[in-house]
C-alpha cells in the first residue's frame, strides 16, 4: 500500500472513532467510583467497575471540568482558586490544559469529548508506531501486528484514562523521525523540526516523568543509532533543545510550582522509593495471577503496589505471544543491529524497574531517585513490541530463518504444553480441599491460563500454517488481541450518564450557602478536586504537588490525618485560622469524643451471628449521643442487617440496628446512640448479626488485639465558640463557621470583584493597618494600593499586605513571571522555528513549481478580470459575514473586572465584541476573497 | 535638492498656514478644551513644579508634552503656542507624507493631488507624523539596506513611542515583521541580521538617553505604570472613552429603502468604505506576488497596508468621525497610490480604470467636503491675520469667539479673586485648559476627569481632593459630556452627589467649595 493510500486510510479511521463517538454508551470515565464515598452513595451502593481508577475521576476530570468552565468564561486558567486556598492550575502539568486532544472536549457534548481523548490517543500511538516499524524495513504487515501489539499492550490500556499516555504516544514518533534521520543522507529539516514539534507536545501532554523517561531512552536511541553521524545527533539535540524552548511557556511555571512544592521537599527526603518488587515480574507472564481490578478477584501483589502499577508499570505486559516471541527474535536476530539494542534496552530497564544491583545504583542520582522509575518499564514492553515485530516479520515471510528455529519452536510448544498441564493438575489438585471463594478464584484462573497457552499454541500453529498472508495476518492479530485488548476489556468502563458527578442533596445545600471553603472531617464526602465540578472551594488540594507553604501550614494546624488524609480531630480556632467557612464531617463535631480504641490494623472476621463482637468501656461522660466505627465490607453488596447492643454487664440497655448496605470499605460510621451512661461503671458493647454470612457480611476494623475502632460521642455543656450545625442527613453533617471570612482586616472592606487571579476590594482604614487576603502566598501575586505596587508579605500561609489610613482600592493580580518568562521563550523561539520553516518552504521545488504554474495562468487574463473576481468575491463574502452574524449572533457579557463606567458599561455592551466581529470579519473575508481566486484561477484550463 | 527643499518649505508654510491639524489653525478658531487644554495643563503643572506621569496622569508620550513645557519655559504659557506646536506637529507630518509619495514614485499630478487633499482635510497630527516618518525610514531602510538608516530606524521607532505608545506599538510591529519577513526571504540571513543589529542599537541609544532623563527626573517607573495602564483599559471594557464601532447590521433595521440607502452614504458608512481599501490593497499584494511583479514597490506598499491596518484599530475603541481623521492618512496615501497606479498605465479603453479613478476622487471629494466648514474659514483667513486681537490672559494671539473670551476672562478673575497661588482648584468636567488659564494646580492626576473611569482612579482622584483640599470645585453645565456621558454619571462616588450648601455661579460653572463636602462615614462600603 502506498503512502497516499496509507494516509486516506488512516483519515477513514479518524471519521470512523468519530462517528461512533456519537454512540458511545454513556462516558468514558469511571465516575461510578464514586460510589464508594459514603456521602455520594446514600441510596444505592453498588460494586464500582473499577476501584483503582481513581486519579482520572478525583483528579483528571474535574481539572478539564474547570478547564473548559474557565474557556468558556472567556479566562485562561492560571490559578485555580477553589483548592487550598489558591493553588496554581496551568503550572501543575497533569492538567493537560493545552494537550492538543483535548480540543474534543472543549467543543464538543461530553460524552463524546471524554470518549475521543482516549480513542484518539490508542489511534495517534497506533499511527506512530506504525510509522517507526514501517521506518525499520518492517513490511506492512508485520507493522500492522507490531502497532497493534503496542496499541492495545498493558501500559497505554491502564494508563489510558491518564496523562502518562498522552507523553508515552509520541515515543514511538520520535523513534521514527529519528529512524528518517538515519536513514536519509542529506538533511532534511522536516525531521529535526518534527523532534521538536513532538517534544513541544509531549511537553503538553503533561506528564513530566514520562517525558524525563522519554528524553533519556531517545537519547540513548539517537545516539546508539547515528553514532557515526555526529552532525545528526548534534542536529537532533538542538531540535530536542528547540522543543522544551518552545514549550518554556508549560515547563518553567511547572518548575517553578516544583520548586515551591510540598512534593518536591517530601521526595527529597524519601528518594528511591519508587521501584517494583521482583516477584510482580511474574504479571509479565500471567497478569491475572492474582485477579484485577475489573474482574471478580484481585488482590494486590505487594503491599508496595498495585495492580495499576505492577501490571501497567509493567507495560511489561505484552502477551505471552510476543514475549516468547521477542526472546525468540533475541536468539534468531541476535545479529540484528536494532534487535540488541532493543534487548539490551529491554534489559536495562527491567534491571532499573525491579531494583537490581548495579543498576539500582540508578535511583541515587539527582533527577532518577525522585522518578517513578519504575514506570520505565512501559518503554519496555514497546522494545519487546519491537522486537516481536521484527522477528515476525521473519517467520511471515520465512526468509533468511534461522535453520533451527522449527525447532526451538516445537520446543516451546512442548514446554507451554507441559507447563499448562502441570499448573492446571496442581491447581485442580489445591482448589479440592479450598474453600468456596478459593475454588471459585482457581475456575477463574483456570480459565485465565487456558486462554493464554491456548492463543499461543495456536498462534505457533498459525505461523507454520500455509494460510494466504493475509489470512495469516488477521489470525495473529486477533490472537495477540485475545491476549491483550480482550483481557483488559472494561479495565477503562464506561459508566451512565447518571452516574458522572451526580449532585447529592449536601452539595445542593453547599451550592446554596455563601462561597467559602469547606473541610472534610472523618470520611471523605467530598473530595478535594471533586469539588471543582460543582464550583465550591476546599480546604485541601490534590494534584502531586502542592503548595508547600500552604500544605506545611495545614499539616501543622492538623497534625493527625485518618486513613484518607482527612483530620478527624479539630478545634473551632484551628478551623478558622484557614479561613474555612464550612466542615463537613460523618460525626457530630460539637459532641466530646471518647477514643475507646483508635487502632486500624486489621480487619476482624466479618460480623456473624455465630461470631459477635464485643467491647469492654468505661465511660467518660454520662450523656452518650453517638458511636463511631471503622468499617469493611469487603467491596461487595451486603443485604445482611447487624445490631449494637450495649451491656451494662448482662443486662441490655439500648440495641440499635443497621442496614449492611450504609457499610462502606475502610470508612468511619455513625451510629446515633441516645442514652444515659454511669462514669463509674463499665459497659460492654456487641456487634451481631442474626441474618450474615460469609459471603453477605460485614466486619470492623480493629487493632493488632482484635479490640474494635470505637469511638464515643457525649453532649457537653460549653459555651465557647461553636460550629453552628447547617444540615444534617445519613451520617453528613455541614456546619459554618459564621466569623471565619476570606479576608482578615481591621475596617470597612468590600469585594468589588473576584475572579480566581485578581480581586479588588474597596477598603476604609481608620489607620494604618494590615490586610490579609486567604488566598495561599505563592510567587507570582501582586497587590495594588490606588494602582501602586506594593510588597506583599508572607502570612503563613496567606497574603499579608499593608494598608494605610484612608479609603482605598486594593487589587490582588496572580501574574507569575514565571508563565512570563516561558512565554517569552517560547515566541522566540516559535518566531525563529516559523521563519526556519519559511525559509525552507521557499526553497522546495514543489512550491517554486506551484507559483511557477499560477503565475503563467495569471498572465492569461487582464488584470481587469481578476479585479472582477476579487470584487465579486469580496463582495460574496462580506454578504456571508453579515448573514452569519445576523442569524447567528454571539453575544459577550461585559467582563466583571471592568469597574469603569463608561460608555460601555452604562449601555452594558462589550467593547471585545466589536474586536471579536471586526477583526473575525477582516479575515474571514481576506481569506474567502483569496481563496476564491485561488481557487478560480487553479480550476481554470 | 535645492527644488526640493523649496518644496518642503513651500509645503510646511502651507499646511501651517491652512491648519491641517485637526486642532485647528493657529490665526483662529475656539480652543478645544479637551485636546489642547490637556497639553496647556499638563506643561503648565510642570513649571509649577510637577512631575509628569508621578503627579500627572498623561496619556501621551513624554516627548508629546516636553517640547510644549520648553515652549512654555522660553516665551511664557499660552493656548497659542500649543496650538502652534500641534500645527507644527502636523505640518511635520505632512512633510513625512511627502516622502513617503516619492519613495512610492507618484506621478507629480497625483503627489499634488494628494497633497493637496493633505492640506484641506485634517488628517496629520503629530503621533500620525511620527508613525509616518517612522514608515519612511523603513522603507529607505530597507532600499538601501544601510546600516545607518536601520540604526536611524531603531531611533525614530523609539522616538514615535516616546511620543505616542499606540503609533510606537503599530511601529513596532511593522519593524518585527519586516525584519521576520526579511531572515525569511534573504539569501544572506547575517546581512539581516546586522541589519537588525543596528536597528537595536538605534532603539537602544534613545532608551537609554530616556532612562537616563527619566531616572534622573524621578518618573520612569511612573512612565511604566502609566503607560502600561493605559494599554490594558484602552483594550478592554475600561476604556476611558468610546463608543462601539457602528454595526453594519443596523441597515437590516431600517424600515425604508430611502433610509437604507442614506446608511449607505452616513458617516458611519464611511468607516466601512475607507476600509475597502486595506482589502484591495491585501488583494493588490496577493496578485502582485504571484504576478512576479513583487519588487521593492509592492513590498514597501505591504509594510505600509500593515501600519495602516493597524493604525485603523484605533477606530474600533472610537466613534463617530472625529476620530476617524486620526487614522486617514494611510487611506489617502493607499488610495493616491492606486489612483498613481492607475493613472500612469491608464490606456483609453480601459473603462474600469477610468471608474476607479472617478470613484477615488469621489472619495476625496467627499473627505474635503466633510471639512467644508472649516475650509470656508479660510477664506476669511486675511482678515483674522489682519485684525487686531484683545484676548484673555494666556490665550494668546488666536481669533477665538466673544463667548469663550467671556468665559474664559471671568473664570480667570474669580479665581484670581477668591485663591491663592498655592491654592487648588477643581474642574469636574472635562476643561483641562482652564487649569492653565487660572494657574493653578489641580488636586488630583486627572485634567480629564473621564479618564479617571475605573474604581481605581475614582479613589486616587477623591484622595487628591481629600489630601490636597481644592478650594473650589468647578462644575460646567454646558461642558461637553465625553461619548455622551457626563462626569457626574461617570464619577458617582458619594462625595460629589453631595447636596450643596452653598452655591456661587461663575456663568456656565455652578462653584462649590470644599468645605460643603462631607464624606460619608461608610463611603459607600458597607
Amino acid at each position: 500500500m502506498n503512502t497516499r493510500k496509507t494516509l486516506i486510510l488512516g483519515f477513514i479511521v479518524f471519521i470512523f472513532i468519530f462517528t461512533i463517538s456519537f454512540f458511545v454508551p454513556g462516558y468514558f470515565l469511571p465516575t461510578d467510583l464514586l460510589k464508594n464515598i459514603p456521602s455520594f452513595s446514600t441510596d444505592k451502593w453498588e460494586r464500582p467497575k473499577n476501584s483503582l481508577l481513581a486519579d482520572p475521576v478525583f483528579q483528571f476530570e474535574p481539572w478539564r471540568h474547570y478547564a473548559k468552565e474557565r474557556f468558556l468564561e472567556g479566562s485562561f486558567p492560571i490559578l485555580n482558586d477553589h483548592s487550598s486556598g489558591g493553588v496554581p492550575f496551568f503550572a501543575n502539568p497533569q492538567t493537560s490544559v493545552l494537550f492538543p486532544v483535548n480540543i474534543f472536549y472543549y467543543l464538543l457534548p461530553l460524552h463524546q469529548g471524554l470518549f475521543l481523548i482516549h480513542a484518539y490517543k490508542i489511534y495517534l500511538l497506533f499511527i506512530f508506531t506504525f510509522l517507526y516499524l514501517r521506518s525499520l524495513k518492517c513490511s506492512y504487515s508485520s507493522s500492522l501486528i507490531g502497532s497493534t501489539t503496542v496499541s492495545f499492550s498493558a501500559f497505554p490500556i491502564v494508563w489510558l484514562l491518564w496523562p502518562h499516555t498522552n507523553v508515552f504516544l509520541f515515543f514511538p514518533f520520535l523513534l521514527f523521525v529519528t529512524e528518517k534521520i538515519f536513514s536519509d543522507i542529506k538533511f532534511k529539516f522536516r525531521w529535526y523540526l518534527l523532534i521538536s514539534v513532538s517534544y513541544f507536545f509531549a511537553i503538553l501532554g503533561g506528564h513530566p516523568e514520562t517525558l524525563f523517561h522519554i528524553l533519556i531512552l531517545h537519547v540513548v536511541y539517537i545516539i546508539a543509532r547515528l553514532w557515526k553521524q555526529k552532525n545528526k545527533i548534534e542536529y537532533s539535540f538542538l531540535s530536542i533543545l528547540i522543543g522544551f524552548s518552545l514549550g518554556a511557556f508549560q515547563l518553567v511555571p511547572f518548575f517553578e510550582y516544583l520548586k515551591n512544592s510540598y512534593a518536591l521537599r517530601d521526595r527529597l527526603t524519601h528518594p528511591g522509593e519508587f521501584f517494583l518488587p521482583i516477584k510482580a515480574f511474574v504479571l509479565n507472564v500471567i497478569p491475572f495471577i492474582l485477579g484485577a481490578p475489573h474482574l471478580e478477584f484481585y488482590k494486590h501483589i505487594d503491599p508496595s503496589t498495585n495492580f495499576q502499577e505492577s501490571v501497567g508499570g509493567l507495560g511489561g505486559y505484552v502477551g505471552p505471544i510476543v514475549l516468547t516471541f521477542s526472546f525468540l527474535g533475541i536468539f534468531v536476530l541476535r545479529k540484528n543491529f536494532l534487535v540488541r539494542l532493543w534487548t539490551g534496552i529491554v534489559l536495562v530497564l527491567w534491571a532499573i524497574v525491579y531494583n537490581i544491583w548495579p543498576f539500582s545504583l540508578l535511583s541515587t542520582l539527582p533527577v532518577f531517585g525522585l522518578g517513578a522509575n519504575h514506570r520505565f518499564i512501559g518503554f519496555s514492553g514497546f522494545g519487546l513490541c519491537v522486537v516481536f515485530s521484527l522477528t515476525i516479520e521473519r517467520l511471515i515471510s520465512k526468509k533468511n530463518l534461522y535453520p533451527s528455529t522449527k525447532k526451538i519452536i516445537k520446543f516451546i510448544i512442548f514446554i507451554i504444553l507441559l507447563l499448562t498441564f502441570l499448573s492446571l493438575s496442581a491447581l485442580l489438585l489445591y482448589s479440592k480441599s479450598s474453600p468456596d471463594v478459593v475454588k471459585n478464584f482457581i475456575q477463574f484462573f483456570i480459565q485465565h491460563i487456558l486462554l493464554l497457552s491456548i492463543t499461543t499454541i495456536l498462534f505457533l500453529y498459525v505461523i507454520y500454517s500455509n494460510f494466504e498472508k493475509m489470512y495469516k495476518v488477521a489470525f495473529i492479530i486477533i490472537l495477540i488481541l485475545l491476549q491483550t485488548a480482550v483481557l483488559f476489556w472494561d479495565y477503562n468502563p464506561f459508566t451512565d450518564k447518571k452516574d458522572y458527578y451526580p449532585e447529592p442533596s449536601f452539595v445542593s445545600k453547599l451550592k446554596k450557602l455563601e462561597q467559602g471553603s469547606i473541610l472534610e472531617v472523618g470520611n471523605p464526602v467530598l473530595p478535594e478536586n471533586i469539588n471543582l465540578m460543582y464550583g465550591i472551594s476546599h480546604a485541601e488540594n490534590y494534584d502531586a504537588m502542592e503548595v508547600e507553604g500552604y500544605k506545611k501550614k495545614f499539616d501543622e494546624i492538623f497534625p493527625k490525618k485518618n486513613q484518607w488524609g482527612n483530620p478527624d480531630d479539630i478545634t473551632y480556632e484551628n478551623v478558622k485560622k484557614l479561613g474555612i467557612k464550612y466542615v463537613i464531617s460523618d460525626y457530630d463535631i460539637t459532641l466530646a469524643k471518647q477514643k475507646v480504641q483508635a487502632i486500624y490494623k486489621k480487619i476482624l472476621p466479618s460480623i456473624i451471628s455465630s461470631r459477635p463482637i464485643s467491647i469492654e468501656f468505661a465511660p467518660s461522660n454520662s450523656n452518650l449521643r453517638q458511636i463511631r466505627i471503622l468499617t469493611a465490607n469487603f467491596n461487595r453488596k451486603n443485604n445482611c442487617t447487624f445490631s449494637v447492643s450495649l451491656f451494662d454487664y448482662k443486662t441490655e440497655i439500648k440495641k440499635e440496628t443497621v442496614d449492611c448496605l450504609k457499610i462502606r470499605d475502610f470508612m468511619y460510621f455513625t451510629i446515633p446512640f441516645s442514652v444515659t451512661l454511669d462514669t463509674s461503671k463499665k459497659y460492654t458493647f456487641v456487634f451481631d448479626s442474626k441474618n450474615a454470612s460469609s459471603t453477605n457480611s460485614i466486619a470492623l476494623w480493629a487493632d493488632e488485639q482484635n479490640n474494635p475502632f470505637m469511638e464515643l460521642l457525649y453532649k457537653q455543656e460549653t459555651e465557647k465558640e461553636q460550629f453552628l450545625p447547617i444540615w444534617n442527613e445519613d451520617n453528613i453533617f455541614i456546619w459554618s463557621l459564621p466569623e471565619s471570612l476570606n479576608s482578615e482586616f481591621l475596617g470597612n472592606s468590600k469585594i468589588i470583584y473576584q475572579t480566581p487571579e485578581e480581586s479588588l476590594f474597596l477598603l476604609q482604614a481608620n489607620k494604618d493597618t494590615e490586610f490579609i487576603l486567604k488566598e495561599t502566598y505563592f510567587p507570582g501575586w501582586e497587590a495594588y494600593i490606588d494602582e501602586n505596587k506594593i510588597t506583599i508579605h508572607n502570612a503563613d500561609p496567606f497574603i499579608k499586605v499593608s494598608v494605610p489610613k484612608g479609603i482605598h482600592t486594593l487589587k490582588f493580580s496572580y501574574k507569575p513571571y514565571s508563565l512570563i518568562v516561558g512565554i517569552f521563550i517560547s515566541s522566540i523561539t516559535f518566531t525563529a522555528v516559523i521563519i526556519l520553516i519559511f525559509r525552507k518552504i521557499s526553497k522546495e521545488d514543489y512550491i517554486l513549481m506551484l507559483i511557477e504554474n499560477i503565475r503563467k495562468k495569471i498572465k492569461k487574463y487582464s488584470w481587469q478580470s481578476h479585479f472582477l473576481v476579487f470584487a465579486t468575491a469580496f463582495v460574496l463574502s462580506v454578504l456571508i459575514f453579515i448573514s452569519f452574524t445576523y442569524y447567528f449572533p454571539l453575544h459577550f457579557t461585559v467582563s466583571k473586572t471592568s469597574t469603569s463606567i463608561n460608555w460601555f458599561t452604562i449601555n452594558n455592551y462589550p467593547k471585545q465584541q466589536d474586536m471579536f466581529f471586526f477583526i473575525i470579519g477582516f479575515i474571514f473575508t481576506t481569506i474567502f476573497t483569496v481563496l476564491f481566486w485561488f481557487i478560480l484561477l487553479c480550476k481554470r484550463k | 535638492m535645492q527644488k526640493k527643499i523649496i518644496i518642503i518649505f513651500f509645503i510646511f508654510l502651507t499646511s501651517v498656514l491652512l491648519g491641517t491639524s485637526t486642532a485647528g489653525n493657529i490665526f483662529f478658531g475656539d480652543l478645544n478644551p479637551i485636546d489642547e487644554g490637556q497639553f496647556a495643563a499638563w506643561a503648565n503643572y510642570m513649571l509649577l513644579g510637577k512631575q509628569m506621569y508621578k503627579d500627572i496622569y498623561i496619556v501621551y508620550g513624554p516627548l508629546h508634552v516636553y517640547p510644549i513645557y520648553i515652549l512654555f519655559k522660553i516665551f511664557s504659557p499660552s493656548a497659542f503656542l500649543v496650538r502652534f506646536f500641534l500645527t507644527v506637529g502636523s505640518a511635520v507630518g505632512i512633510i513625512a507624507i511627502y516622502f513617503i509619495l516619492d519613495e512610492f514614485r507618484f506621478s507629480k499630478l497625483n503627489k499634488t493631488i494628494v497633497l493637496l487633499v493633505f492640506l484641506l482635510v485634517p488628517a496629520t497630527i503629530l503621533r500620525q507624523g511620527m508613525g509616518l516618518w517612522a514608515i519612511y525610514v523603513l522603507m529607505v531602510a530597507y532600499s538601501t539596506k544601510s546600516k545607518f538608516w536601520n540604526f536611524l530606524l531603531g531611533i525614530i521607532s523609539v522616538v514615535t513611542f516616546l511620543v505616542s505608545s499606540d503609533f510606537g506599538i503599530f511601529i513596532f510591529t511593522v519593524v518585527l515583521i519586516h525584519y521576520t519577513f526579511q531572515y525569511i526571504v534573504s539569501k544572506k540571513i547575517i546581512d539581516v541580521f546586522f541589519q537588525n543589529l543596528f536597528f537595536l542599537l538605534g532603539a537602544l541609544t534613545v532608551c537609554v538617553l530616556f532612562f537616563v532623563w527619566s531616572y534622573s527626573e524621578g518618573w520612569l517607573l511612573d512612565y511604566i505604570r502609566v503607560t502600561k495602564d493605559i494599554y490594558i483599559s484602552s483594550t478592554g471594557s475600561s476604556a476611558p472613552n468610546g463608543q462601539n464601532f457602528p454595526n453594519p447590521l443596523t441597515i437590516l433595521g431600517k424600515k425604508d429603502l430611502l433610509s437604507s440607502l442614506k446608511y449607505f452614504f452616513s458617516k458611519d458608512m464611511l468607516l466601512y468604505e475607507s476600509l475597502i481599501i486595506y482589502f484591495v490593497s491585501i488583494f493588490y499584494l496577493f496578485f502582485t506576488f504571484f504576478t512576479n511583479k513583487t519588487h521593492k514597490q509592492e513590498y514597501k506598499f505591504f509594510l505600509f497596508t500593515l501600519y495602516g491596518i493597524l493604525t485603523y484599530s484605533v477606530l474600533l475603541t472610537r466613534h463617530g468621525i472625529g476620530h476617524f481623521f486620526y487614522v486617514l492618512p494611510p487611506i489617502i496615501i493607499s488610495f493616491g497610490y492606486f489612483l498613481n497606479r492607475l493613472s500612469t498605465n491608464f490606456k483609453k479603453n480601459s473603462l474600469l480604470s477610468l471608474i476607479l479613478i472617478l470613484l477615488i476622487c469621489v472619495y476625496f471629494l467627499r473627505l474635503i467636503y466633510l471639512n467644508n466648514p472649516q475650509i470656508r474659514q479660510l477664506f476669511n483667513l486675511p482678515k483674522y491675520v489682519a485684525m487686531p486681537i484683545s484676548n484673555p490672559s494666556r490665550v494668546g494671539s488666536i481669533y477665538i469667539s466673544n463667548s469663550q473670551k467671556v468665559k474664559i476672562s471671568s473664570i480667570q478673575s474669580f479665581v484670581v479673586k477668591n485663591t491663592e497661588k498655592q491654592d487648588y482648584i477643581f474642574f469636574f468636567d472635562d476643561e483641562p485648559i482652564m487649569y492653565m488659564f487660572t494657574d493653578r494646580l489641580n488636586p488630583t492626576e486627572y485634567d480629564v476627569p473621564f479618564v479617571g473611569g475605573t474604581l481605581e482612579k475614582r479613589i486616587r482622584m477623591l484622595n487628591g481632593i481629600i489630601k490636597y483640599k481644592p478650594k473650589f470645585i468647578f462644575f460646567d453645565k454646558d461642558a461637553w459630556p465625553v461619548d455622551g456621558i457626563p462626569n457626574s454619571k461617570r464619577l458617582p462616588e458619594r462625595l460629589f452627589t453631595i447636596k450643596i450648601k452653598q452655591g456661587l455661579t461663575v456663568l456656565p460653572y455652578t462653584v462649590k467649595k470644599l468645605a460643603d463636602f462631607v464624606i460619608a462615614d461608610d463611603f459607600g462600603i458597607r
